[in-house]
C-alpha cells in the first residue's frame, strides 16, 4: 500500500480494506475489563427490564387520540396515519437523514469494486441467479402492493422501499445489472426525490390551508398515496445505492500527480484554474 | 408474567448483549455489527412496552417510530461499514488508530 502524502485522498484499493472481513481478536480489552463490562451490560439490562415490566402503569393518552381523529386522517391504518399525517414532519426528517446518510458514503469514495461473475470465469452462479428468477420478481409485486396497502392494512413506502431494495441489492451484486452510480442523473433524481418532493406538497399546501404539509379536505387520502409511491422509490434506490455504489469520477490520473499534489480530480481542476489566473 | 413482558426482558438482554460487544471487542466491523443488535434490542423494548399499558389497543406511534427507525439504522450500518472500509483501507488493520501511535503524513 502506498503510503499517503500530505494533502491527497487517495482512492483506496478494495484490497487494502480486506482486513475488515477477517475476525482478529487482538485489540480485544482485557479479561477483567471484559467482566466489568459485563457487569455494567448486566446492570443495563436489568435496568431497561425493571422499567418496562414493572414501570408505572399510567394510561397512554396518544392511541385514543388517534384512534379518535382516524377518520379525518385519510387512511384507515393508524401507523400509516401517524406516519404519514399525524406525524408527517418527523417522516420528512427521516427521509433526510437517508439523504444525508447517501451523501456521507458518497463523498467516502469507497473504490471501484467488480459485482458478480469476474471476467474470464467460466462457471455461472446457479444457486444465486435461481434465487434471484425467484425472489426478484416477488420482491417487485409484494413492494407495490405493500406501498398500496398501506392505507388500510399494515404497510407503506418504508417496508415497500425496503423490500425493493432488497431485489436491488440481490441483482447488483449478482452481476446481472450494472450497479447504479452517482454520476447517473437518474440516481441522483430518485435520491433527492423523496425529500424534494415531500418538501415541495408541504410547501404547495402552505398557501391553500396555512400550515406546511396540512392536508386540506377530503385530499388527504390522494396525497397520502401520491407521497408513499415517490418515498418507495427514493428509499428503495437510496438502499441500494449505499451498499453498491460505485465512484462517479473514474480513477485519477497518474501522470497529473507529477504537476500537484491532490489526488482528486475536482483538485486537480482548481489547480489548472488557479494555473491559467497566474499571469 | 405476560407475553408483552417476556418481549421486554429480550430486547433488554439483546441490547445489553450488542453493549458488552460494542465496548470489548476492537474490530471495526464487530463493533458496527453490536450496534446493530443494540438497535434490535431498543425496538424490541419500543414495542413491547407501551403495549402493556393499553391492553387491547395498540399504540401506533412507537410502531411508526420504530419503523422509520429500522431504515434510518440501515442507512447509518452503510455509512459506518463505509466509513470502517476507508479507516482499514488507509491504516492497514481493521482497528480505530491508537492516538499512541506514531502519525503518519496525510489525513
Amino acid at each position: 500500500m502506498t503510503p499517503p502524502r500530505p494533502g491527497d485522498t487517495p482512492r483506496i484499493d478494495e484490497a487494502d480494506a480486506r482486513p475488515l472481513l477477517v475476525d482478529d481478536t487482538s485489540r480485544d480489552a482485557s479479561p477483567l475489563l471484559r467482566l466489568l463490562l459485563g457487569l455494567l451490560a448486566g446492570a443495563t439490562a436489568v435496568g431497561i427490564g425493571l422499567v418496562g415490566v414493572v414501570g408505572g402503569d399510567r394510561p397512554a393518552l396518544l392511541p385514543l387520540l388517534v384512534a379518535d381523529h382516524l377518520e379525518e386522517s385519510g387512511v384507515s391504518n393508524p401507523v400509516t396515519a401517524v406516519l404519514l399525517n399525524f406525524r408527517g414532519y418527523d417522516t420528512l426528517l427521516e427521509i433526510a437523514v437517508l439523504l444525508a446518510a447517501m451523501a456521507a458514503v458518497w463523498s467516502l469514495d469507497r473504490g471501484s469494486r467488480q459485482f458478480g461473475r469476474p471476467s474470464g470465469e467460466p462457471e455461472a452462479q446457479p444457486v444465486l441467479e435461481a434465487l434471484i428468477r425467484v425472489a426478484v420478481p416477488v420482491a417487485l409485486v409484494t413492494s407495490v402492493y405493500l406501498t398500496w396497502v398501506g392505507s388500510t392494512e399494515p404497510g407503506g413506502a418504508f417496508q415497500a422501499g425496503a423490500l425493493l431494495a432488497g431485489g436491488g441489492v440481490l441483482l447488483t451484486v449478482s452481476g446481472l445489472v450494472r450497479p447504479p452510480t452517482a454520476a447517473s442523473a437518474t440516481v441522483r433524481a430518485f435520491v433527492a426525490g423523496g425529500v424534494a418532493g415531500f418538501v415541495l406538497a408541504g410547501l404547495v399546501l402552505l398557501p391553500i390551508t396555512g400550515a406546511f404539509l396540512a392536508y386540506p379536505e377530503g385530499w388527504a387520502y390522494p396525497m397520502i398515496v401520491a407521497i408513499e409511491v415517490l418515498l418507495t422509490l427514493s428509499i428503495a434506490v437510496v438502499l441500494v445505492e449505499l451498499f453498491v455504489d460505485v465512484p462517479a469520477v473514474p480513477d485519477p490520473d497518474p501522470s497529473l500527480d507529477a504537476l500537484d499534489s491532490s489526488g482528486d480530480p475536482l483538485g486537480r481542476a482548481l489547480a489548472a484554474a488557479e494555473r491559467e489566473d497566474r499571469p | 408474567m405476560t407475553s408483552l413482558d417476556l418481549y421486554t426482558v429480550a430486547g433488554a438482554l439483546i441490547f445489553a448483549l450488542g453493549l458488552h460487544a460494542v465496548l470489548v471487542r476492537g474490530h471495526l466491523f464487530w463493533k458496527v455489527l453490536a450496534i446493530n443488535v443494540m438497535g434490535t434490542g431498543i425496538f424490541l423494548v419500543l414495542l413491547a412496552a407501551p403495549a402493556r399499558s393499553t391492553p387491547g389497543v395498540a399504540d401506533p406511534v412507537p410502531q411508526a417510530m420504530v419503523l422509520t427507525g429500522i431504515v434510518v439504522a440501515v442507512a447509518a450500518t452503510a455509512l459506518a461499514l463505509g466509513v470502517a472500509l476507508r479507516v482499514t483501507a488507509r491504516t492497514g488493520a481493521p482497528f480505530l488508530p491508537d492516538p499512541d501511535d506514531d502519525r503518519e503524513g496525510g489525513g
